[in-house]
């Protein structure tokens, strides 16, 4: 395949422009210190001020995926969902746990089938309608790639798909399906229109992930450079999220006695950032600062209270750099043969 | 950018997504392998004539309700579909339902015996993608006593064995129809039978235990019901009639509130609903068949044993299974009788293949190393399923091209067709030259092949003929020109 992608070229973000990641994204983004400009709201296309040579262009969900598998875009964010759908072998997930957009792909059936509770149920059920009224089960989706699989390996082979994009919950009240397959994050829309989930019926849980084109990743060195500052950014933040930052007085007769204390205790001792300065001219109060999960928080604060300590306050956290970005290790391991280090910019 | 566009929705169709067909080996041999191939399917085809069997041309599209009506649940699962204009279409994924559908159109009502042979690719969606495969194969219409599933057994096998040369095969042999009989002993609903036989092959090749299988068959049905034990969830007639009531009690305060049904009735879902607790208490039937179908399925032995041990688990007064095992005894003496080494042949009452196609006797036959190389069986409710005359017997196997291709010596060497010739020339030889020499010799009868490259080495000498500048052809270290052509062509039919 042709990717489009020539090593001068800015490198290409696709972005979901409507829907329900469009704005998560942005904000995400944001969040992660990855802002996007847009020069104008009713313009397509931005870029992303942080990274060099980083071009951003808005496509509705699926086609994000397209233009990642044509190799128009190299990198896009989009549903797993919409990628479990749509992709072809040129799309390659590179984070799949961007923790925002979460959704399930499910089954659903009328409130009112009391008998059916679980797939086995809906498979006989395929079978009644098949013999009883000589048709298929009907059920409406707009995932007929993922529903068509799911049916089939869980034994319901006699179904036909009424593809539909919009409003599917109201498919059986309209008549025109007899179950559906659709999105749901709450499942409020699907019991207001007096419809159940099955308790095992659940195709695909999702949530917004970062996607690249394989070829492009394996054939172009900047696109890599582009992608470790990206994941970079994304896993510092994604990461930070999970911190406090506390910072306490204490009292002791060095700072090597407070890091011995705080060395004694399990949580503390793995924790980021530990720094110990004095506090005051002499030499026996030191402010201690340190970053700990979520958590241990509270336990962590009883342990320095025990050390004698004071002034506790606590901080978000905006980014935890680890040695390396998980995430870019974890993708130069599946791109063996190993790519060779990006040469920093200078 | 029209262009582009029209990529695009090309690019973002599921049909065309759907339709990646990926070629196997038939598809991808080598100009002489093809040659291999074609011989290959020829001598089969010769070999199923010396039967009576006429060739027949079957469409490769067709209307996906005749792959779905009886096809097993696993072909149904791996079929590739297209939608054309809102009708779905599927490419065919074996030949006898196509085969029953074309009797049914000729033949209506009226019961006839045919013996067809075809050949020809079938597609089947394996790892999300379609796979293309060469298969060949026979069935017989219209004929149901033992001679014919004997007649179509021998001829798959000694078709490999004999016109093909391939030795040691193996040859298992079951009867789908003997289990259904043996089955109804225990009095099952129709829904606990087909759990049953859908779970049969794992049961009888270990990958689940009787154990095992009650606890899934068990888990399966009281699930979201209150979890009793299953003694106690086996319900009296009085609380099935109780939970009835209560059940359309349900029923009618929900549609009051404005309830959607789906497409089914509320008698629909009540009388499923008491259906389901029936199976319920159908448990200790349900167990007991599964201890005695573990045993039935855990003999496989050469015929004159494992009859001996079937006929002993097999109830005398179960007059359809007594009927079938002597059916089934008939059929292998038959087969041997044939000329089919009866060493080679293995009963395999385990064996099921499609259960829900095939009626009787099923049939596979791996080579030595337990490739796949065919198989088949009876199946005499399908031409009634297509809409044909209920009492239309019928037998049918088919070959599995690529894997014998894969299993068959390789045909010794040079691969190199020696009817070939391969015609060269020099750099400035006029075109017209080439095509005067290429045309005087095919008219004369010779396979001409014209290469501007030069010839591999496997190419022998007496197959090479060089067109020189001077527009004289040398061959065998001779020249000759038109005036030559006679003692040329007598060079070459001497070699």
């Amino acid at each position: 395949m042709n990717t489009k992608y020539n090593s001068y070229a800015p490198v290409t973000l696709a972005l979901p422009s409507k829907g329900a990641l469009a704005q998560p994204t942005l904000n995400f983004l944001q969040d992660c210190g990855l802002a996007v400009w847009k020069p104008n709201p009713r313009q397509y296309t931005g870029n992303i001020p942080a990274v060099e040579h980083l071009d951003v262009m808005f496509q509705r969900v699926k086609d994000v995926v397209y233009k990642v598998a044509d190799g128009s875009a190299q990198l896009g964010i989009t549903g797993l969902d919409v990628v479990r759908e749509y992709a072809d072998e040129n799309v390659m997930v590179i984070h799949n746990d961007l923790n925002y957009g979460h959704c399930q792909l499910v089954v659903a059936v009328p409130e009112a089938w009391v008998d059916v509770e679980n797939i086995a149920d809906l498979a006989d059920v395929a079978l009644d309608i098949r013999e009883e009224q000589h048709r298929d089960l009907r059920i409406a989706t707009t995932y007929t790639t993922s529903s068509r699989r799911f049916l089939h390996e869980n034994g319901i082979h006699h179904f036909s798909l009424v593809k539909a994009d919009g409003a599917i919950e109201a498919a059986p009240t309209l008549g025109y399906a007899d179950a559906v397959i659709d999105l749901t994050q709450t499942g409020t829309t699907l019991r207001e229109n007096r419809l159940k989930m099955l308790e095992d019926g659940t195709i695909i849980t999702s949530q917004a992930c970062l996607i690249a084109n394989q070829q492009a990743l394996e054939q172009h060195p900047q696109l890599m450079r582009v992608v470790k500052i990206l994941l970079e950014y994304i896993d510092g933040a994604l990461n930070g999220k999970r911190y406090y930052q506390l910072s306490a007085n204490a009292a002791a007769e060095s700072q090597e006695q407070i890091i011995a204390l705080l060395s004694k205790y399990h949580v503390t001792a793995d924790a980021h950032g530990v720094s110990v300065v004095p506090a005051s001219q002499d030499g026996n109060r030191y402010t201690l600062t340190l970053s700990v999960l979520k958590r241990d928080m509270l336990a962590v604060v009883e342990y320095i209270r025990q050390l004698g300590g004071n002034q506790i306050t606590v901080q978000p956290v905006r980014f935890v750099f680890l040695d390396e970005s998980p995430t870019y290790s974890q993708l130069k391991t599946k791109l063996q043969p190993a790519q060779p280090d990006p040469t920093p910019d200078r | 950018m029209a262009a582009k566009s029209i990529m695009m929705a090309a690019f973002n169709s599921p049909i065309i997504h759907r339709l990646q067909v990926v070629v196997t080996k038939t598809q991808q041999t080598f100009i002489y392998e093809s040659d291999e191939l074609t011989a290959l399917v020829s001598t089969l085809h010769q070999h199923m004539k010396y039967y009576g069997y006429q060739n027949v041309q079957l469409p490769a599209l067709a209307d996906v309700e005749i792959f779905r009506g009886r096809a097993g649940d696993q072909v149904i699962a791996n079929l590739v579909t297209v939608s054309h204009f809102g009708r779905q279409l599927a490419l065919r994924p074996e030949f006898t339902a196509l085969a029953a559908h074309r009797y049914t159109k000729l033949y209506g009502d009226q019961r006839k015996t045919v013996r067809w042979q075809f050949n020809g690719s079938v597609f089947r969606e394996t790892a999300h993608q379609a796979n293309q495969q060469m298969s060949l194969g026979a069935e017989l219409i219209g004929l149901g006593v033992s001679l014919a599933d004997a007649e179509i057994v021998s001829m798959a096998v000694l078709g490999l064995s004999k016109a093909l040369d391939m030795t040691n095969l193996r040859i298992e042999i079951g009867h789908i129809g003997l289990i259904r009989n043996c089955l109804s002993q225990f009095q099952l609903d129709k829904r606990t039978e087909r759990f049953l036989l859908g779970h049969l092959s794992e049961l009888a090749y270990d990958k689940l235990s009787p154990d095992e299988l009650i606890n899934h068959f068990e888990v399966m049905m009281t699930a979201g019901q209150d979890k009793a034990s299953p003694e106690q969830s086996s319900p009296r007639p009085d609380d099935i009639a109780q939970e009835a009531r209560h059940m359309l009690d349900i029923m009618l305060d929900a549609t009051r509130s404005g309830a959607t049904m789906g497409g089914r009735t509320r008698e629909n879902v009540v009388r499923r609903m008491l259906q389901k607790r029936q199976r319920l208490a159908e448990i200790g039937r349900f167990k007991e068949a599964v201890h005695y179908l573990y045993q039935l399925t855990h003999i496989s032995d050469q015929p004159n044993e494992a009859f001996a041990e079937i006929r002993r688990l097999v109830s005398e007064d179960n007059s359809a299974a007594q009927q079938d095992l002597q059916e089934w005894q008939s059929i292998i003496e038959l087969v041997i009788a044939y000329g089919v080494d009866e060493g080679h042949i293995s009963i395999d009452p385990g064996l099921l293949r499609d259960w829900n196609y095939y009626t009787g006797i099923v049939f596979n036959i791996d080579s030595s190393n337990g490739i796949r190389l065919g198989g088949g069986g009876r199946y005499d409710e399908l031409i009634e399923f297509v809409g044909g005359n209920e009492h239309v017997p019928a037998v049918g196997f088919g070959y599995y091209v690529d894997a014998i291709m894969e299993c068959k010596e390789p045909s010794s060497s040079p691969k190199i067709d020696t009817s070939i010739l391969f015609l060269t020339w020099d750099e400035h030889v006029e075109p017209v030259l080439i095509v005067q020499w290429s045309k005087m010799l095919r008219d004369a009868g010779m396979n001409v092949f014209i290469q501007r490259d030069s010839i591999t080495s496997d190419v022998p000498n007496h197959n090479h003929l060089h067109l020189t500048v001077d527009g004289q052809i040398r061959y065998q270290q001779q020249s000759y020109t038109f005036n030559d052509l006679t003692a040329l062509i007598e060079g070459i039919a001497a070699q």
